[in-house]
């Protein structure tokens, strides 16, 4: 099969580079939404869903791992260091999952939108042409089955709750809306890696998978969903325009590791 | 597995034992249940000279047990007899589901008040899964939460013996 020989030979150096850019930003964005939820390790609302966020957590956090080790193949250096070392200026988050996390309606709508998120890009890299990141993918999906479920119930939860809940969510969704674009930016590489197969897809036919999913359940969720496309001119698009939010994070995220950054060990 | 090496009574022997030694190996976070018991052997080379190669398939991504499990997975085999040289390597790309579990891991995991994957992952919808209590065996039993102590499974409670389980979770 074509697909293998080109599996055996790897990628070229070109898309190579391409490849690493698009694993940073599938890895940068688990390990910092990760980051997130494990913030409400302790504080969640109730027992179940601490535990919840923290295996959430925990699996986001691992699938990071696993495309920052994807990436190391590739020559981008250490995992542990591509994860913990990286400054501000190099990471490809988008400034989506950077946001703090505010409150528990904030919380569960990001969750909701970043999984149907998550969802449609995994998809698209299930049918990778690049052999690892395809299985990666299909692994990864697996395990996500349980995040969107569980996403899309307390956002259900909640919204028919009424009231505060709902008047809450609605403040989030209009909150979020202007920094969803920032999870579509597939980056410099975007138009390379859809034609060499690697990410058969371009970003608006993500966002309108994306959209599919989402307007319709928000919509029947009596949430009247912002204009599509219509508040995205603002300078959080990019994924490169950081949140100041990430600054922080990393800076919590390196704490001990900032003790003495020349003994850390792995 | 090469044919050639199959014909080889000296290495289908360190081959066996490599395989029973396995079998030894618990999950620390399931200690009933061995590496074997839950297909996360994918595959176990012999060279001549004693060299011994074993492939493992990941369970969940993000699972912290994987590293205590490959070093108890590198120090059973190196007391191995007749194995020199071990490698132990966790295939990351390969995909693990709960469908390579071994039959026999559903009665170790019941031992530890587990229940075994009801299903193949996406078979039923969640609340129509049927899943028996591990301790009286009564299937009027129901989800607490999708989320337990590990990344593999989820609360259950059962009706009948007001007994709180797990469930490995299909993936």
């Amino acid at each position: 099969m074509a697909q293998d020989d080109k599996a055996a030979r790897g990628p070229s150096v070109a898309e190579g580079a391409a490849l690493v850019d698009l694993l940073l930003q599938m890895a940068d964005d688990d390990l910092v939404l990760g980051h997130r939820h494990s913030e409400w390790l302790g504080v969640a609302p109730d027992i179940e869903e601490d535990v919840a966020f923290s295996s959430i957590a925990q699996d986001e956090v691992g699938h990071a791992a696993l495309y920052y080790e994807l990436a190391s193949q590739l020559g981008a250096g250490d995992a542990d260091r591509l994860a913990f070392d990286r400054p501000v200026g190099e990471r490809r988050s988008a400034a989506f999952v950077e946001l703090e996390n505010g409150d528990w309606a904030r919380t569960a709508m990001r969750h909701f939108l970043y999984d149907a998120f998550e969802e449609v890009r995994l998809d698209a890299c299930t049918r990778s042409g690049w052999q690892p990141l395809q299985r990666a993918a299909t692994k990864v999906r697996r395990e996500e089955f349980y995040h969107r479920l569980h996403s899309r119930t307390q956002l259900h939860h909640l919204a028919k709750a009424g009231g505060e809940a709902f008047a809450r969510l609605e403040h989030a969704l209009a909150d979020l809306w202007p920094y969803v674009a920032s999870l579509f930016d597939l980056g410099p590489h975007a138009a390379e890696l859809r034609a060499t197969g690697v990410l058969p897809a371009d970003a608006a036919a993500l966002r309108s998978a994306w959209e599919a999913v989402v307007v319709p359940e928000l919509s029947e969720l009596g949430f009247g969903v912002p204009a599509c496309g219509g508040t995205d001119a603002t300078s959080a698009a990019h994924r490169g325009a950081h949140h100041p939010a990430l600054a922080e994070l990393l800076t919590t995220m390196r704490a001990v590791l900032d003790v003495d950054a020349a003994a850390a060990s792995w | 597995m090469e044919a050639t090496e199959r014909r080889r009574p000296e290495l289908e022997g360190l081959r066996q034992r490599v395989w029973d030694a396995l079998a030894e190996v618990a999950d620390p976070e399931l200690p009933a249940v061995s590496v074997v018991d839950l297909g996360m052997v994918g595959s176990v080379d012999v060279e001549p000279g004693g060299t011994v190669s074993v492939r493992m398939l990941p369970t969940f991504v993000g699972c912290p047990a994987l590293a205590i499990i490959e070093g108890r997975v590198r120090e059973r085999l190196a007391a191995v007899d007749g194995a020199t040289t071990v490698e132990v390597r966790f295939d990351r790309e390969d995909v693990w589901t709960t469908e390579r579990l071994r039959p026999e891991a559903a009665d170790k995991l019941r031992s530890l008040g587990i229940a075994a994957p009801p299903c193949r992952l996406r078979e039923r919808p969640v609340d129509a899964w049927r899943v028996a209590c591990p301790y009286c065996g009564s299937t009027d039993t129901a989800l607490q939460n999708l989320f337990g102590p590990t990344a593999c499974r989820a609360l259950y409670t059962c009706n009948q013996c007001r007994q709180p389980f797990e469930v490995m979770k299909p993936v």
